[in-house]
C-alpha cells in the first residue's frame, strides 16, 4: 500500500503544463479509463493531474481548419454537438456507442486519444475523420496528424512526458458517405471485438477515395485502407481487394471477444457490409 | 484532502484520499442506497447525480465533486417521492439491487424535464442492468414517473 497521489486541479493550461513536466505523474481527465487502473494499481503515480478545473480545454467550436474538439469535450457532448452529427456523424455515432450515458457523461475525447486503448469505440471513427491531434507542452504546441503514427502501440502515443492533448481537429472535407460500426457478440455496453470506421468521397466519373480505419484487431487503432492504396469502385478496386488488404494489416490477438482468426474475419465481413453500403449509397 | 459539496442539499466537508472513489466515500458516510456492483461502470447500480447528470459513483473520484451538487437515492427519493410510488405501483423491482440506480436515472430525466420518447428513455436506461424484472415494470414506472 503506498501513499495517495498528490492532487493537483489547476484552472488555467499555463499552470496545467508546468505541472505535467514530472514523470512521475498521471494525467486524469473523466477518470472512467484511470480511475480503474488506479484502483488496480496498474498505475501508482506520485501526483494526480486532473485537468477538468481548465474551461478553455472544454468545447467544440467550427474554425477555419475544422471542427475544433477540446480534449476535456465529454463523449456525451461530442455526441450531442449539432456541428459534428451534421459535418462528423461517424464520430458522433462512434462517440455515442461507448459505454452507456453515465460513462458518456464523464469520459473525455482527450482521455481516449491519451488513453489509446485499441477497443475504444471514438479512435477508428477519428482516424478514419483524418483527425489532427494538437500536443501542447513546456516546448510549445505541436499537431501530430493521428494517421501520421499518432498510435505507437497499446496503450502508447507520440504524446511525450510532459507533453499534453489540447485539443482533436476534424478537418472539413467532402464525404459521401461516412459509417461507423461496432460488432460485440456480449453486451451492448462492452468493447467491441471489432469495430470499422470508413468514409468515402466520391465525385462522379472518378473512384471513390476511401479511408477505413479499425479498432479492436491489433494493439492500436489501424488504417485499414487508405487514399494512397487507390481507387474504389467501378473502375478501381473491389470491396474484396480492400477486405484483403484490411486482414493483412491488423494484428488480432486471442482473447475473451474472440480468437485472432474470428476476429480477422470478422474484421473482414464488417469492412465489406460498411463498404459495399458506401459503394451504393455513392450510386 | 479535503472536499467540499453539497449532498442531497447540504454542504458538506469530507477528508478522502485523493484517489478515493465517490462511491466509496458516500457509503462511508452512511449513504448506503447507493450500491457498488461491477465496480467498472458497466451496472448502474451505484448510479448518482453530479449537477443533475447521472454519473457511476465508482468511476468517479470524490475529488471531483469539489463544488459540485451530489444527490443520492436517499435524498432523491425525498424530493421525488412520486418516481418512488412509480416504481412501487408497478412492482418494478425483485432483489432491489438495481432499483436505487434505476430510481435516480429516472429522477435524472426529470429534472432535465426532457420530454422523452420510448427510444430515448430506453437510451437513457441502458447502462442500467437488471437481473430479475426483465425490464418491463421498469420501463412502465418510468414512463409513468416521466408523464407526471
Amino acid at each position: 500500500m503506498t501513499d495517495a497521489p498528490v492532487f493537483l486541479a489547476p484552472t488555467t493550461l499555463t499552470e496545467a503544463i508546468r505541472a505535467a513536466d514530472d514523470v512521475d505523474t498521471v494525467v486524469i481527465a473523466g477518470g472512467t479509463a484511470m480511475t480503474l487502473m488506479l484502483r488496480e494499481r496498474l498505475v501508482e503515480p506520485r501526483r494526480l493531474l486532473w485537468l477538468g478545473r481548465i474551461d478553455e480545454l472544454s468545447g467544440v467550436v467550427a474554425t477555419e481548419a475544422g471542427v475544433r474538439i477540446g480534449a476535456t469535450t465529454t463523449l456525451w457532448d461530442l455526441a450531442n454537438d449539432p456541428t459534428v452529427v451534421q459535418r462528423h456523424p461517424m464520430v458522433a455515432v462512434a462517440a455515442r456507442s461507448v459505454g452507456n450515458p453515465r460513462v458518456r457523461a464523464v469520459a473525455t475525447v482527450g482521455g481516449a486519444v491519451a488513453h489509446a486503448d485499441p477497443r475504444q469505440d471514438l479512435l477508428p471513427a477519428l482516424l478514419a475523420a483524418g483527425a489532427i491531434v494538437h500536443l501542447i507542452g513546456p516546448d510549445g504546441p505541436r499537431a501530430v496528424p493521428m494517421a501520421d503514427g499518432f498510435f505507437r502501440g497499446f496503450l502508447e502515443t507520440a504524446t511525450d512526458p510532459g507533453e499534453l492533448v489540447d485539443s482533436v481537429v476534424l478537418p472539413d472535407a467532402a464525404a459521401t458517405g461516412e459509417h461507423y460500426v461496432r460488432y460485440t457478440p456480449v453486451s451492448d455496453g462492452d468493447y467491441p471485438t471489432v469495430s470499422v470506421a470508413a468514409r468515402l468521397a466520391s465525385d462522379g466519373p472518378t473512384q471513390g477515395r476511401l479511408t477505413v480505419a479499425l479498432g479492436g484487431v491489433a494493439s492500436a487503432p489501424v488504417l485499414g485502407w487508405t487514399q494512397d492504396d487507390g481507387g474504389v469502385g467501378s473502375g478501381g478496386a473491389d470491396v474484396e481487394a480492400v477486405c484483403a488488404r484490411v486482414v493483412e494489416r491488423i494484428a488480432p490477438f486471442d482473447d475473451a471477444r474472440g480468437s485472432a482468426d474470428y476476429k480477422s474475419a470478422m474484421a473482414a465481413m464488417w469492412t465489406r457490409r460498411v463498404v459495399e453500403r458506401l459503394l451504393l449509397e455513392a450510386a | 484532502m479535503q472536499v467540499t459539496f453539497q449532498i442531497n442539499g447540504d454542504a458538506t466537508t469530507f477528508d478522502v484520499a485523493s484517489d478515493a472513489r465517490l462511491v466509496d466515500t458516500l457509503r462511508d458516510a452512511g449513504l448506503t442506497g447507493t450500491k457498488e456492483g461491477c465496480g467498472g461502470g458497466v451496472c448502474g447500480v451505484c448510479t448518482v447525480l453530479v449537477d443533475d447528470r447521472p454519473v457511476s459513483a465508482c468511476l468517479y473520484l470524490t475529488a471531483f465533486a469539489d463544488g459540485r451538487d451530489v444527490w443520492t437515492v436517499e435524498g432523491l427519493a425525498q424530493r421525488f417521492p412520486d418516481v418512488v410510488d412509480s416504481f412501487c405501483t408497478n412492482e418494478a423491482m425483485q432483489c432491489g439491487i438495481c432499483t436505487p440506480g434505476h430510481v435516480a436515472a429516472v429522477c435524472a430525466l426529470r429534472l432535465e424535464a426532457r420530454q422523452v420518447d420510448d427510444a430515448a428513455l430506453r437510451e437513457h436506461l441502458e447502462g442500467n442492468l437488471c437481473r430479475c424484472t426483465g425490464y418491463q415494470t421498469i420501463l412502465a414506472a418510468a414512463r409513468e414517473a416521466i408523464a407526471r
